[in-house]
């Protein structure tokens, strides 16, 4: 179980990405569900199991671009160690917590990306980064936030109703 | 033994966060090495079906209106054949007399946008048409609006088209009004810079620009932007000419590889009655 369980958050990924980041766009802003997921797991899983998927998302996103192979896996990889960093020192469960960490992983994520995929061209670094990266940030911190409190609505739902059928 | 305690046991963390971003920097390094184009390969097989099923799909849903679309122009354009049909004949017979080189068609190849790469700055498109259908790398694509991009990566059954809002492929390309001629490199979101153009250059806002040809890969006479501002540049010596594109990239559905150039009255369609056309096209009469 362990181990297919990495297999299918890369599949729920490409999944999510492929097809629905897409449909979900406004304008040319389209939550990073590689980050949402990326995110969530690496605050409970720790710094080690984050980063070592932020490569494996990494990389998998590396493999449909290969002019900049490498880069993905690279910013994920980093992505994946601090925010598992931060979650051992925050409250994952807070909301407020989720958003302020998803927010400012997509900004810091982007901040690295931007900056190597300009080939440090400051210009057009930041013409990118405040047009894209900040609508996209506030839009991925708010679809992940729903998600979790959709996902913890429907866990304590669960766990209420098995404890009246066993009452 | 005390080094592999230590990086192994004590510092787990930090030495495999060292190791993948020492593994990730030298990916950057290498030139795309064969294990994973072979990797690529393998990926691309197996998001083909998913993305079959999810177009078959979309395709269900926006079928019908637009057939009711393609009729129409359908219609269109069997008129607007019609005369160019007479400007042809006239064309011929002055190309004749001033002995010029036989005008060329382009052997187009449809195909439709099947995935795209998965990250928000989306520089990469997989299309339907690959190895079968005769697709080799480096073969241009266009879309309705104009040229979009090259064939990156070639499989059996669909291929990567490496799009032209990427910093990795810069177009050559000429002012169509006065033939100025310069380098469009990507900026960002559909907007260009137009590279080498000189202070005494004439380029104004609203100039189209058009492929030139040059490097004999990507044909001449496509338009990949419109000039929306002029200025100078710092150095007083060129002029920063930027461009949008009329292409919308994020949302290309169907578009066009130049599979080879073929003389134009050899081209499809060419002599045929309209009512092969329609049947072609449609599959029935108008």
């Amino acid at each position: 179980m362990k181990r297919i369980a990495p297999v299918s958050v890369l599949l729920v990924f490409l999944f999510l990405q492929a097809f629905f980041a897409r449909k979900m766009a406004i304008g040319s802003v389209s939550p990073d569900f590689a980050l949402l997921i990326l995110v969530y797991l690496a605050i409970y899983k720790g710094p080690l199991f984050g980063s070592i998927l932020g490569f494996g998302i990494g990389l998998l996103q590396d493999l449909f671009n290969p002019s900049h192979l490498g880069l993905n896996a690279l910013t994920k990889t980093l992505t994946g160690y601090f925010t598992g960093l931060a979650g051992s020192k925050g409250e994952p469960d807070s909301g407020l917590f989720l958003f302020a960490l998803l927010g400012i992983t997509a900004l810091a994520h982007d901040l690295v990306y931007l900056l190597i995929f300009n080939g440090l061209h400051l210009g057009k670094f930041f013409v990118a980064w405040v047009t894209v990266s900040l609508p996209s940030a506030v839009y991925t911190a708010v679809v992940g936030v729903v998600v979790h409190l959709l996902v913890t609505y429907a866990a304590t739902e669960a766990v209420r109703n098995i404890g009246k059928a066993r009452s | 033994m005390p080094l592999f305690e230590l990086l192994f046991r004590r510092h787990r963390d930090k030495t495999v966060l060292a190791v993948l971003v020492v593994l990730s920097l030298t990916l950057m390094l290498i030139p795309e090495p064969a294990n994973l184009a072979m990797a690529r390969g393998l990926l691309n097989t197996v998001m083909y079906p998913a993305n079959r099923v999810t177009q078959f799909f979309e395709d269900f849903v926006s079928v019908r209106g637009e057939n009711r679309e393609l009729k129409k122009q359908v219609a269109s354009l069997l008129l607007e054949r019609e005369r160019l049909n007479q400007f042809r004949v006239e064309r011929e017979r002055l190309r004749r007399l001033a002995e010029f080189k036989e005008e060329q068609f382009l052997d187009l190849r449809p195909a439709e946008v099947i995935g795209r790469n998965l990250d928000r700055f989306q520089t990469m498109l997989v299309i339907d048409k690959g190895r079968a259908d005769s697709i080799k790398v480096r073969m241009p694509v266009l879309s309705y609006k104009g040229y979009v991009g090259r064939i990156a990566e070639v499989f059996d059954n669909s291929a990567w088209v490496q799009l032209i809002c990427s910093r990795n492929s810069p177009v050559s390309c000429i002012d169509k009004r006065s033939r100025v001629v310069g380098i469009l490199e990507w900026s960002h979101f559909s907007y260009f810079e137009m590279k080498n153009v000189s202070i005494v250059d004439d380029v104004q806002v609203g100039d189209t620009l058009i492929t030139s040809g040059f490097g004999g890969v990507v044909p001449k006479g496509y338009p990949v932007g419109v000039v929306s501002g002029v200025a100078k540049q710092m150095d007083g010596l060129g002029l920063k000419v930027t461009a949008v594109s009329e292409v919308n990239f994020r949302s290309l559905e169907e578009v066009f590889v130049i599979i080879d150039e073929i003389p134009w009255d050899k081209a499809i369609y060419f002599d045929q009655p309209d009512s092969v056309i329609i049947r072609d096209l449609i599959g029935e009469d108008l």
